[in-house]
């Protein structure tokens, strides 16, 4: 990934930071009615998105978001309320309403406000700096960005009739108070690059998709440059050329470093999240200590990868990130926790306390999640199967997680036929059991690779970056959603 | 806790549009200004505990400003601080002048704009009270649990309301006021049975809460439905007749919103490009997308870039016949403009006459389907591919049940393979349609 640590990062102050005797202030007015935990969470956010289609510029959008959420949480209850004002008034007002929660509760106040010692406040060491600001880079840039990806995809292939770019970058500013003496500060960058091209044979048109995202400024592109997205979008229209129908059926499937990470995060990924398991209604609750995968299987939730869409300093409840062993060796370790459910399963938050925004609940949620390598040699996982599918590239997926079932997207796929790879085939879905794959993974590889693509996770409505990363592995039998 | 009133303007709201639009005059420019003020309330029960309580106003102005040669640019910022507005409306016109000319953007025809009539929109928030809710919540909730107590492991009731008023003007002296009101209540049930653990969901929305069903009725649907799955079963790889149930159908349906917009067109990114005018689907199938629909989902009275709503006939007796635009794409395509800035309105496929039963009876032996997983659809291959559950139907009755299988197909078949239309569409969604008879066209992925 990202090769070096640079010390002296720009971090530019909170726009709209208060100072911690009014956090008190509010967490106090917070906790008027009891109640076991408050915060207060001060958010500021500018998204700038630039696009050009037809290498003209297309469309130019700039949005500033901030707010104060105040939540108190009784149990496993949580009151909150935000305000988007600087106003006293409106702010004591916010803190009042999130106080409703506990109006019923016969729960005494177990946090004590007038003695909370605040924690050491600015987070020393960020797993993403940021070299050349994101405020500085202007419209042009964006633009020259956008046009070298453009230009780079006309020249690959005459059949190319539209290419359509998109720039997303943002700024996000956090501050969180909490009565467990929480006093954290954190400023998250992000940059990214979308392209999709359209290219057209006799009457036959196909489209093609790449995208990459990372926690850095400008810097970024000389590493992950525009010309590779444009490079990657066209190679997979050009794919679906040459590609037959996909088969139906069960079948073995061998899946490629990277972009597998899909798989792992809808197969087991959620059904880990500690709000379900908390409840009981995950198909991996009540696991703790037990195997509930092959012991090939290292599975790793990670906010500490450098620069990753996925990492993060602290969690949006002010929690520092961790390197989580969710299941080691195949038997279940951890699960990711934000501080409700921690508190109530008796746990400490491993740091995935995250929400979208200010305006969002908090919720345990990923953050980049791989398998750790294996022993195996790629070569010889491909070489194991004499009839089956080899996945080489992904598109997204979703999981129901009280039964567990998955389902993900491939974009490019072979077939294996006698331990080789054989005949390309197109797009398909793949569906799977959570708790079955685990238990069938029957070959890692040694070749873990983390995707670089922007890859947004939806949960309950809400959106949160993530990444993730595998070696080859051989999955066990999925269903493969073709049509031959 | 009460929500407040959002029926007045904010209290700076005619400075800051003041402040925008003379920028722009001075400017001799072009602009849209739209403030808006949301204020909403959600509760969660879980399992007969209050678990979630927010309540929120939030406030939001967007401002997009046009250059006479097309350049333009979109701000948007819920700071309203009237300094803090008149710096971002100079960050518009500095971006707007970072662009390029394109002579099909601008502001809609001022004769386009206005509001339609249409009904049922917004209840102003009458009757509605958060504590008589979250009792209805609770009671519905332990009710779920006492009617199946060895069934139902887990039960997650939520309740939202939401209230928003939008106020829209431009330099060229469009000025709207709308108000609108959204009710939801949904219903989450685990049940189990056998160490199996089965998930049933349903739920209700509404403009107006008078509109919206009792929780006790989608409770009920939501345990039938996590009743039902239990003992299973695959079914054979291969092509397969479907009958797609209307909330699958509705699912399906929801590919037009970008088969037949304007922007994806433009891109040519959508197979139907090539399809205007011609047979893209069944002559049973006729697809509207119709903003005026009393209390619906999607219903509004303009777009918002402010252009007066109406209905629009995509798809008539099987044959392509309209796209849905926007100013810009309306003159890049040299289209008619149809006020769909904000996408589909209410889309919806038109009912025929048959039941759900005797769509089941045609189909004979096949799968009926009535839950569908997954993202894979391409609109440039016209591709679809995803998981799916239901029944297994033999002589036009329901067998067992299926998961754990796909389906696929290629929607330029999907559409085509309709044979029989039902008489029920889903009618609290922005896309609705009923249920459907497909006896070709889908491969089943199984064993």
């Amino acid at each position: 990934m990202y090769p070096t640590i640079i010390p002296t990062a720009i971090v530019p102050p909170h726009p709209t930071a208060i100072d911690p005797a009014f956090a008190r202030r509010l967490i106090s007015t917070a906790l008027e009615r009891g109640g076991d935990y408050a915060e207060v969470f001060n958010e500021y956010r500018r998204d700038r998105v630039i696009s050009v289609r037809a290498n003209t510029v297309d469309t130019a959008t700039e949005s500033i978001s901030r707010g104060l959420a105040i939540r108190v949480q009784v149990g496993a209850a949580t009151g909150h309320a935000f305000c988007e004002t600087d106003d006293e008034k409106d702010l004591l007002n916010t803190a009042k309403l999130a106080a409703q929660i506990a109006r019923n509760s016969s729960a005494g106040c177990s946090a004590n406000p007038l003695n909370i010692n605040w924690k050491a406040g600015i987070v020393p060491h960020s797993f993403y700096p940021m070299v050349q600001p994101i405020a500085k880079i202007s419209v042009s840039d964006q633009i020259v960005i956008l046009k070298r990806a453009t230009s780079h995809a006309e020249q690959l292939d005459k059949r190319v009739i539209n290419i359509s770019t998109q720039f997303i970058s943002w700024e996000r500013w956090i501050q969180v108070f909490g009565s467990d003496g929480t006093n954290a500060l954190d400023f998250q960058p992000m940059v990214a690059i979308l392209i999709r091209v359209v290219l057209r044979d006799g009457d036959r048109q196909e489209s093609g998709f790449a995208s990459r995202a990372g926690r850095a400024g400008m810097e970024f592109f000389t590493i992950y440059t525009p010309e590779s997205a444009a490079a990657e979008a066209v190679e997979r229209a050009k794919f679906n050329f040459i590609a037959t129908p996909c088969p139906a059926g069960t079948m073995p499937v061998i899946t490629a470093p990277g972009g597998a990470g899909i798989l792992v995060h809808e197969a087991v990924g959620h059904g880990l999240e500690g709000d379900f398991n908390r409840k009981g209604v995950s198909s991996f609750s009540g696991q703790l200590g037990k195997m509930v995968a092959s012991e090939l299987c290292t599975i790793i939730d990670d906010g500490t990868v450098p620069s990753s869409s996925g990492a993060i300093n602290i969690d949006d409840e002010g929690t520092r990130s961790q390197h989580t062993i969710l299941i080691e060796n195949g038997r279940l370790l951890n699960y990711m926790q934000d501080k409700l459910n921690a508190r109530i399963m008796g746990v400490e938050s491993t740091g995935n306390g995250r929400r979208q925004s200010y305006g969002h609940s908090v919720m345990p949620r990923m953050r980049v999640t791989s398998m750790a390598n294996g022993p195996h040699d790629p070569e010889e996982i491909i070489a194991s199967v004499s009839k089956g599918l080899y996945a080489k590239q992904f598109g997204v997926g979703n999981v129901e997680i009280v039964k567990g079932d998955y389902n993900f997207q491939i974009t490019e796929a072979y077939l294996i036929e006698n331990g080789k790879l054989g005949r390309p085939v197109r797009g398909a879905t793949l569906i799977g059991n959570g708790p079955e794959t685990m238990r069938t993974i029957s070959m890692v590889g040694n070749d873990l690779k983390f995707d670089v693509s922007a890859i947004a996770c939806g949960k309950y409505g809400q959106r949160a970056p993530v990444s993730f990363g595998t070696p080859t592995m051989k999955v066990g039998n999925l269903v493969v959603g073709g049509v031959a | 806790m009460n929500a407040v009133a959002t029926e007045n303007p904010i209290s700076n709201e005619q400075a800051l549009i003041d402040l925008v639009l003379g920028k722009a005059r001075s400017n001799r420019i072009d602009a849209q200004v739209s403030i808006s003020r949301q204020e909403a309330w959600e509760a969660g029960v879980v399992n007969g505990s209050i678990e979630q309580l927010a309540s929120s106003v939030s406030l939001k102005l967007s401002m997009s400003m046009h250059l006479p040669d097309g350049r333009f640019a979109n701000v948007s910022s819920n700071d309203l601080q009237e300094a803090s507005i008149n710096a971002l409306a100079n960050d518009a016109i500095a971006m707007a002048e970072a662009g390029e000319a394109d002579l099909h953007r601008g502001l809609p025809p001022v004769e386009k704009c206005g509001k339609a009539e249409v009904e049922n929109l917004d209840d102003k928030g009458e009757g509605f009270n958060t504590e008589r809710m979250l009792q209805n919540l609770l009671d519905t909730g332990s009710q779920a649990q006492s009617a199946y107590p060895h069934m139902i492991g887990s039960c997650d009731c939520s309740a939202s309301r939401k209230r928003k008023r939008c106020h829209l003007v431009n330099t060229r002296c469009v000025d709207l006021v709308t108000t609108s009101t959204d009710y939801s209540i949904s219903i989450e049930l685990v049940a189990e049975q056998n160490g199996e653990k089965q998930r049933g969901y349903d739920s209700t929305r509404a403009r107006r809460l008078r509109d919206l069903r009792p929780a006790s009725v989608v409770a009920e649907i939501a345990a039938r439905k996590a009743i039902r799955g239990f003992g299973w079963k695959k079914a054979s790889s291969g092509p397969i007749g479907v009958v797609l149930d209307n909330n699958v159908a509705s699912e399906l349906i929801g590919v037009v919103k970008l088969l037949a917009d304007g922007e994806c067109f433009i891109s040519k990114r959508s197979y139907w490009v090539q399809g205007m005018g011609k047979a893209i689907a069944s002559a049973y199938i006729t697809i509207i997308d119709d903003p005026l629909v009393r209390g619906g989902m999607g219903s509004r009275e303009c777009d918002k870039e402010g252009v007066q709503a109406k209905a629009l006939t995509i798809v008539e007796r099987g044959t392509l016949r309209s796209v849905m635009t926007d100013t810009h794409s309306a003159r890049k395509l040299n289209l008619p403009l149809t006020g769909h800035a904000d996408g589909i309105s209410n889309l919806i496929l038109l009912p025929g006459s048959k039941s759900q039963d005797e769509l089941l009876v045609e189909l004979g032996t096949g799968f009926f389907v009535t839950g569908i997983q997954g993202h894979g659809i391409d609109i440039t291959a016209g591709t679809w591919s995803k998981g799916a559950s239901g029944f297994w139907v033999e002589n036009g009755k329901i067998a067992h049940p299926v998961q754990g299988v796909t389906l696929a197909g290629k929607l330029d078949d999907i559409f085509k393979g309709v044979s029989a239309v039902g008489n029920d569409p889903k009618g609290d969604t922005d896309t609705i349609s009923p249920s459907l008879l497909i006896p070709h066209g889908l491969t089943l992925g199984g064993e």
